[in-house]
Formats: structure tokens, sequence, C-alpha cells
């Protein structure tokens, strides 16, 4: 009978801070966002990818890329506006706040890398640093938020090792496919799983 | 002898950790007890604990329950007065808030360590 008692007991506490846990998270990650960020990353590396001819090419690809980051950075947060007006919560609370401390600096050391990358004509590493520093960031700020954003962060991390040994030729459609394609179907899955 | 020792021994471990953990003594207790026994009641007010204002629906997503299931259990909840309940309109869209009250923080506090003490009386 104790030992009942005690594995009951101690259910309860797992269940209880299972059900904490679970509502600590952003909700406000939005499937339908992600779908559009990836759609906004794959037409940005086709435009990008279509300039690949000679060097001078390079400072309008990355214009192209920073262009394309900003429209689906602002697709992302309007994303999240709207779903978590259909949640009929605040955009900005704890667990937000926290997922973009966490991904932030990260975010930052992958901007200041890239000034640090052009300058030094080390243009090749931009893709790498961009997916890891991205895939840091979201891995980090996966633990303030619904579990497909971890594995997503996750993905980003093996995709920017892999990119080390690819062309550089191959690079912006690698770019297009890594930010489109992952943002596609975790977005999918977002979606599908916990709404909006 | 040995035997008729350990009939008359006060601890039987049953009573012991109902003393404990104040089940039986105390009605208040008892009542908060058999409304937390439940795991949506208790999924509930665990997730209001910690975020203090949830939608309808995302409690609804949370603890993967129906419109129905949801209903019920948070009207007992609000009905003790462990739970706030805020039903507006936006538009001709109904919209309900939940919100935890002070009896009912206290009551999971006092559920959490009655937990605590059942495992701490039983593993000893």
């Amino acid at each position: 009978m104790p030992v009942e008692l005690q594995r009951e007991a101690q259910g309860n506490l797992r269940y209880i801070r299972q059900a904490m846990e679970r509502a600590e998270q952003v909700s406000a990650v939005s499937g339908l966002g992600g779908i559009g960020m990836g759609g906004t990353a794959i037409a940005g590396a086709i435009y990008a990818a279509t300039l690949w001819h000679n060097e001078d090419d390079l400072r309008r690809q990355l214009l192209i890329w920073l262009v394309t980051a900003i429209f689906a950075i602002t697709i992302g947060l309007v994303a999240a506006y709207f779903k978590s007006r259909s949640l009929e919560r605040t955009l900005i609370n704890d667990p937000a706040r926290r997922f973009v401390l966490c991904l932030a600096p990260n975010l930052l050391a992958g901007a200041l890398l890239t000034g640090v990358l052009w300058n030094t004509q080390e243009h090749v590493l931009i893709p790498t640093i961009w997916m890891l520093s991205y895939g840091c960031g979201v891995l980090s700020a996966g633990t303030y938020a619904v579990r497909p954003v971890v594995l997503m962060g996750g993905c980003f991390v093996v995709a920017g090792v892999l990119a080390v040994v690819l062309e550089p030729g191959s690079l912006n459609l690698y770019l297009g496919a890594v930010f489109g394609g992952l943002h596609i179907i975790f977005g999918w899955w977002v979606f599908r799983s916990y709404g909006g | 002898m040995p035997a008729k020792r350990a009939t008359k021994s006060p601890s039987n471990p049953e009573r012991s950790l109902k003393a404990i953990s104040g089940f039986v003594s105390d009605k208040t207790a008892d009542e908060f007890h058999r409304l937390l026994n439940d795991r949506v009641r208790l999924g509930i007010l665990s997730s209001l604990a910690v975020s203090p204002r949830l939608s309808f629906t995302e409690l609804k997503t949370l603890l993967g329950a129906t419109d129905g299931n949801l209903s019920v259990h948070a009207r007992k909840l609000e009905s003790a007065g462990y739970i706030g309940c805020e039903k507006t309109f936006e538009g001709r869209i109904p919209r309900t808030q939940f919100t935890i009250t002070g009896k009912g923080r206290k009551s999971l506090n006092r559920y959490l360590k009655h937990m605590e003490a059942l495992i701490k009386a039983t593993s000893s």
C-alpha cells in the first residue's frame, strides 16, 4: 500500500511538473509563419542563385539574403502576433521574452561574424555561420517553445556543419533548401500539432 | 507475542500516511484532494499556476481535452473558487479566459506539500 501511494504521489507530481512546463512554453510560435518564412527563403535563394556569375555579384547576393532575412523575420513576427491574438494572449510574456533572449545573442554573433568573414574575403564560410548561429539560437530558444522548434534548431546545426564540404557555387541553393525546407517542414508540424 | 506487539504498534503505515498528508483529519483538505484527484482539473490548476491567464483554447490544447470535458472540469474548479473565469466578446466571437485565484494557488501548494510528505513518509 505505501508503495502504491508513493507511486501515485510521484505520478501526480510528475504530471504537475509536465503541465507547468507545457504551460510555460511559447505557444505563439506560428506554424503558418514558419511556412511563410520558408517560402521567402526559397524565393530569396533562387533569386540569389541567378546572380552567381562572378565575384562582383557577391555583394548583391549578400544584400538579397539580408532583405530576405528581414522579410522572413517580419512574416514570423506578424504570424506570431495573429496566433497569440487567436489564443487570446499577449505576444509579450515571460516565455516569449526568454525565447527572444536566447535567440538574439546567437543572431548577433552570426551578424558580427558575417562582417568579419566579409572583410577577410572568407565568403564561402558565411552560409555555414548563418546556419550554425541560427541553429544554435533556435536550439536554445526552443527550450521555451514547443518541441518541433528544438528539433528544427538541431537540424540547422547539422546542415551548417555539412555546408563546409559543399562547392561555393551550390551554397545559395543549399541555403534556400535548408532555410526554406526546414521552416516549411517544421512549420507544417507546428501548424498541425499546435495550431496557427 | 511478537505478533501481538505488531498489531498494537501505532505505526500503521496507511493511517500514519493519511495523518501526515492531512487528507482525513481536515475537511477542507479532503475537499481539495477530491477536486484535484482528477488529472484534467490538476492540469488546469498547474498550468494556471505558471501562466496566470490562459484562454479556453490554450488550455484545451495544453491538456489535450475536449471542449465538453474542459468546460465541466473548469466549472467545478470555478465553483470551488480555485479559478476565475472571464467571458468577453470580440465582435461576435465569445472569448473565455481563465485565471487562478489565491485560494486555488494556496490549494495547489498544499496539494504539492501533501504529495511530498507522502513520498517522504513512504520512502523512510
